[in-house]
This record gives C-alpha cells, structure tokens and sequence, in this order.
C-alpha cells in the first residue's frame, strides 16, 4: 500500500468550506435529492456504525464528497450522482460510479485527497488498478472517464 | 482450559457481521467497507483491514455468532476460506483464534482473516465483498433488503452451515 502524505488544502473543500459546509449537506448546492440525503444522513452516523470501532465520518470527507458531485452534476445532470454513497470506517466516504465496463469506487479520505479503485471488464477480463493520494482533479477526471464513458 | 485452535480448511465457510451500511443500497451486495478497519495503529490511515474477524460456521450459527456480538439487529455474510486465500495465495490466511478471555467476550468460533495488506489489498476487499454478496444469510436490520421487512432478499447459496 502506498504511503500517504497529509494534503493541506483541498480546492473542492475549500469551496465547501467558503460557502460554510464544514461538512453539513449545502442547501445552495444542485445535489439530486436523493444525493443530498444520502450525505446527511451518512453526516449522522455514530461512531462505531459497523460494531467493528468504525470513526465518525470526517466533516472534511462529506465536504469533499458534496462537492465533486455537486462538479459532476453541473456538468453531466442527475445521470453524474453516485450510483453509491458509502461509508469508511476511517471517516472517509466512498462514492460509487458505473458503467457497462467500468467501475469506479472513489474514497474521500478524512485527512483530504482520494483514494480510488478503477475495475475495466472486458471479454472475460477484469483488471483493477488501485491509485492513492490523488487531488480533486485527478479524481474528477476518473469520474469523468466513467460518467462520460462512451459505453455508459 | 485453552481451546486449542482448529485447522480451517478451503471449503469451511467464515461468518461477518454486517451491519447495514454494508450493504449497498442500489442493489443489495455487501460492499468493501465490510473489509476495511478504521484505523492503523501504526498510524496510518486507509489500510483494508489485514485482520478481518470472523466466526468459523461449524463452531456456531448466525443467530448465535449475532448474539455473541451483541449485535442481534446485524446481518450475517459468508464466504469459504479458500476465498481469501486464493486472492493472495501464500500472504492471505484464514486461522481459528478463538476468544477466551474476558468470559463476557468468550467467542471459540472467533477466526481471523490475516495478511490482506499492501499492493492490491482494496481490490481484495472487493473480491472478498463480491463473494460475501452471493450468500448473505442475514441482512440487517433497516435494510430493505431484509426479508422481514418485506424488501428484496437476494438468493443465496447454501453456506453449509
């Protein structure tokens, strides 16, 4: 597993942070409505949520969670939300998107960056790659590769 | 009296607590948080979990390995051993560990998948979770996915139990 450096700032978390998230759900945001109450209620959940001494989820995580969805669906419509919304027993909050041939699971980490998994399908093939400590704009663009994907 | 800890082989099936944000709303599969931990206590973060805690099915039942927990209102998933074993051959290994101490805690199903770490460990808690996802026993409570509650429960295999 590759090391991780702490990140010190977050242009996606600093957004949030501008328009005074600190991790609660923005009501100005176009979040599909579904979306919105995924993240609050997530925003909710107790420590030790799996009964295995999972954290709190990182108000840092649900910031960045909102806004790079709050980025692909200004882009893309509501056909750009998470297929999935889960949580990390770090803090951090997973968001899921799929396509025919492609799935991406991308982490929001507690301490700031992403973590994702990108899983290709093809002819009786799977390949998986795995990539750590990635900024928002690395993140967005797997995003993209997946909403955007021609097979989506 | 020690017990003495059981040889597990490929085929034996392994019990996990789910708890309901494991299970993914979409469509009911177990997702790979139910493989990560919370924190490493070397200090560092997003490690999958590389000593998952387990019960080993012919030493107990869901309902029992639910009320040893404490946790009655949680699911039960399962896979075979040789499962995460396969997925990094001669790293991962399932062994039986069980719990004697304190007597409240007393669990002698308890195993331990060990040694899911490094390169291609979070694409192993997918694996892990897809497998689970073909045979969970119980979904929790507050899934829609639970039986009593009159959601979709998925088919499952027969874990053996």
């Amino acid at each position: 597993m590759t090391r991780r450096k702490r990140r010190t700032e977050s242009p996606l978390v600093a957004e949030a942070e501008r328009a005074d998230l600190n991790g609660v759900v923005s009501p100005a945001s176009a979040l599909p409505d579904a979306t919105r109450e995924r993240l609050a209620e997530l925003g909710k959940l107790e420590a030790d949520w799996d009964s295995y001494g999972a954290l709190r989820l990182a108000p840092r995580a649900l910031a960045a969670a909102e806004a790079i969805i709050d980025q692909v669906v200004a882009r893309t419509g509501e056909q750009g939300a998470p297929r999935d919304i889960m949580p990390i027993a770090d803090g951090g909050v997973a968001l899921e998107w799929r396509s025919p041939r492609l799935e991406l699971a991308l982490n929001a980490c507690s301490e700031g960056g992403w973590t994702s998994l990108l899983i290709e399908r093809g002819e009786g093939e799977r390949r998986a790659t795995e990539r750590y400590d990635l900024s928002d704009a690395e993140a967005l663009a797997l995003i993209f590769r997946v909403v955007g994907a021609d097979d989506a | 009296m020690a017990a003495a800890p059981e040889q597990i082989a490929d085929d034996h099936w392994l019990y996990r607590r789910l708890a309901v944000h494991n299970i993914r709303q979409s469509d009911g599969s177990v997702h790979y948080n139910a493989f990560m931990r919370n924190a490493d206590p070397r200090g560092r973060k997003k490690e999958p979990d590389p000593d998952v805690s387990v019960d080993l099915a012919r030493l107990t039942t869901p309902e029992q390995s639910l009320a040893a927990a404490g946790r009655p209102d949680q699911g039960i998933g399962a896979i075979q051993a040789g499962l995460p074993r396969s997925l990094a051959p001669g790293q991962i290994d399932v062994v039986h560990t069980p719990v004697l101490e304190p007597p409240e805690r007393r669990n002698l199903a308890h195993a331990s998948i060990r040694g899911n770490e490094g390169a291609g460990a979070l694409d192993r808690c997918t694996l892990m979770a897809e497998g689970m996802s073909k045979s969970v026993l119980i979904y929790p409570a507050g899934s829609p996915w639970r039986r009593e509650t009159g959601g979709m429960a998925a088919q499952t295999d027969d874990p053996g139990t």
